[in-house]
């Protein structure tokens, strides 16, 4: 905790104070004072003191309310029981509430616990990642660590939700926390190589005559360490290539190709317009209108990220690499992100 | 721009100096005026103590042959029903407007000529500089794709970037979409260096993020009366439902009103029945591809 920067404490939403603080309410008050004292801004000569002092201040009034509330239970692993009696337990990192129900960020695994209500979408997971191919051991090798491994880490049923473990390795964070963590925006390079890897991983879905259809910071996962990234959540969404598609969240409605209401054709554009999508959100502004104005990154990226996205993805990353990464940054070099698990997730 | 709020007075007056005069005598320019001309210029709908909630609707006209009758018919009338009926039906609030003049970007001296964002009665007053240039290109298209793009890439909406809501966009006229902009087009009339040419859907894709776009096909114009599937099929093929067929160029306002509140998610046939009775049946004739809103995508997810 007393790692944490200026911007990521701010970064953390007011009514998340679960992100700063856990344990017991002595714990909690502790850990205040803790951190009051060290921001405080008549000892502490960050610029941004005064800032993440009454920000820390709002988190624990947060956090306290819920206690007041009896319902602050942080740090206590999720319990799940399947209908055949059998008790699961995630200690889990992170939790992220999202259109279908909830999912857990943990060490090695994510849980996605889904509302009964969209059983068909969790099916529709299992088949499309069940169909995964690939030409040889050397496209297995190079692709297969970026996607979820098939059959689950776990699969199965409570009461009302379906659940699907998946495995994951302890250097992949989800990209929003890391994008929280740089307080909703990263740096040029950085947002550069996560492009070039979902733009990889885009080559190899159309070799595989697929869609992801979802896209977006909340279904993938990022290794700093490696720069790569996994696309590990979202798959419901995903159909083979012309099939009609049976849902989308509404973030792929937003930003994806204007006739996606139309046609509800899965369509290879759809994940090309997403990850265009991610670059411009990774670099603060998802809509592109200020990224020029406020000159966020070198123009020949703002430029390729605002434009809409060409239907073949082989010519995507061609571009993509050769010229507009050569005239942003020049040759190409690796850049360090110095960014564990134990900086975000506490 | 768009700090100050319609006045309707101002609009009767605005709209009585119109009276008996003849087209000529309204639009007078004789050539792009220099406030008018898209070339490295950017345009701001901004929020205000006057508009809070500022929306950005684009209404984009057709000036090219005998195209100017509907710019005439917003000078007169529709400039002011458009705006009252959006305050008085409250389909988005504080509208601010910008109009725009469409030629042909092959053959036209100005093949785009664009207002400020405004509230009140100026935008009566630059719509009546636009210069009426009766040109076109005799190709089967005129530049609809010209004000797409400089939406998407010239523009900078309140309502988008604070509020996430998307403006609206309405081009009008009686010909076919163009296939592509050319990069040396883009660079001549805004003055913008493109990687490369871009296709008219691409454009389409690029605008849609900020912007709700609708076409409406005016189909008393010379060349839809005597094209009309084939104008049809271009536009369907490009816009699919959202392309509006105006059957009374007189009832463009009313069109593009009731557009916005059925996109909104009010019931098609309620806001058709809305209107008096001529005006109800082009609205109906109008709207009745127009798909019901997108209010399920605020639950997170659509189904299709």
């Amino acid at each position: 905790m007393n790692t944490l920067t200026a911007a990521a404490l701010l970064a953390i939403p007011d009514d998340c104070p679960e992100r700063l603080f856990a344990g017991s309410a002595d714990a909690v008050r502790n850990d205040y004072r803790r951190l009051a004292m060290q921001w405080h801004p008549d000892r502490c000569r960050d610029p941004d003191a005064h800032a993440v002092f009454q920000h820390i201040r709002r988190l624990y009034e947060a956090a306290a309310h819920r206690m007041t509330r009896g319902d602050w239970a942080p740090r206590r692993p999720l319990t799940l029981t399947a209908i055949d009696g059998r008790t699961y337990e995630i200690n889990y990192l992170r939790r992220h509430p999202f259109e279908l129900g909830t999912m857990y960020v943990a060490n090695t695994v994510v849980a996605f616990v889904i509302d009964d209500a969209h059983a068909d979408l969790v099916r529709r997971a299992e088949r499309a990642l069940a169909g995964l191919r690939y030409a040889d051991d050397g496209m297995r090798r190079q692709v297969a660590s970026h996607l979820p491994t098939c059959p689950f880490a776990g699969a199965f049923r409570t009461d009302a939700a379906h659940v699907i473990v998946m495995r994951k390795r302890p250097d992949l964070l989800l990209l929003r926390d890391v994008l929280e963590h740089f307080s909703g925006r990263l740096d040029p390079r950085h947002a550069a190589w996560v492009v070039s890897s979902l733009l990889n991983l885009c080559c190899y879905f159309q070799y595989a005559g697929i869609t992801h259809n979802a896209l977006s910071p909340d279904t993938c996962f990022v290794s700093p360490s490696q720069h790569s990234v996994a696309v590990l959540g979202g798959w419901w969404y995903a159909a083979r290539t012309g099939e009609r598609m049976v849902a989308a969240p509404a973030g792929t409605i937003a930003w994806a190709a204007h006739d996606l209401m139309d046609t509800g054709r899965a369509d290879l554009r759809t994940d090309l317009e997403l990850v265009r999508a991610i670059g411009r959100e990774l670099l603060g502004d998802i809509t592109g209108v200020r990224l020029a104005r406020e000159s966020a990154a070198p123009r020949a990226m703002i430029d390729w990220l605002r434009l809409p996205a060409l239907d073949d993805p082989i010519e995507e990353y061609r571009t993509w690499r050769i010229q507009v990464l050569h005239d942003s940054f020049g040759a190409r070099r690796f850049v360090e992100l110095p960014l564990t698990q134990s900086d975000i997730y506490r | 721009m768009g700090g100050v709020r319609w006045n309707e007075d101002d609009w009767k007056r605005a709209s009585a100096a119109t009276r008996g005069k003849r087209t000529e005598e309204i639009f007078t320019s004789a050539g792009m005026h220099p406030a008018l001309n898209p070339y490295r210029m950017n345009r701001e709908s901004r929020d205000s103590p006057a508009n809070p909630e500022s929306n950005a609707i684009i209404v984009g006209l057709d000036v090219t042959g005998s195209m100017g009758i509907i710019a005439d018919a917003m000078a007169r009338e529709g400039l002011g029903t458009l705006v009252e009926e959006i305050l008085k039906r409250k389909p988005v609030s504080d509208p601010h407007i910008m109009a725009c003049g469409i030629g042909d970007s092959w053959h036209d001296d100005a093949p785009l000529q664009v207002t400020q964002f405004e509230a009140d009665i100026r935008i009566a007053d630059q719509l009546k500089m636009i210069w009426l240039e009766k040109g076109g290109g005799g190709n089967s298209h005129e530049g609809y794709h010209l004000p797409w793009y400089f939406a998407a890439q010239h523009t900078q909406i309140d309502c988008f970037e604070k509020r996430n809501r998307k403006g609206y966009l309405f081009t009008v006229g009686d010909e076919e979409p163009p296939r592509e902009l050319l990069a040396a087009h883009a660079a001549t009339i805004f003055g913008d260096s493109l990687q490369r040419d871009l296709s008219t859907r691409e454009l389409l894709t690029l605008v849609s993020r900020m912007y709700h776009v609708f076409h409406v096909v005016v189909e008393e114009g010379s060349h839809a009366r005597h094209n009309l599937p084939a104008v049809l099929d271009r536009w369907h093929e490009l816009l699919g439902q959202r392309v509006l067929r105006l059957k009374d160029y007189r009832r463009l306002a009313e069109v593009v009103v009731s557009a916005i509140e059925v996109n909104e998610g009010r019931d098609r046939a309620t806001v058709a029945r809305s209107w008096s009775c001529d005006t109800s049946a082009v609205v109906a004739h109008a709207l009745r591809t127009q798909p019901v809103g997108r209010a399920q995508a605020l639950l997170g997810m659509i189904r299709f």
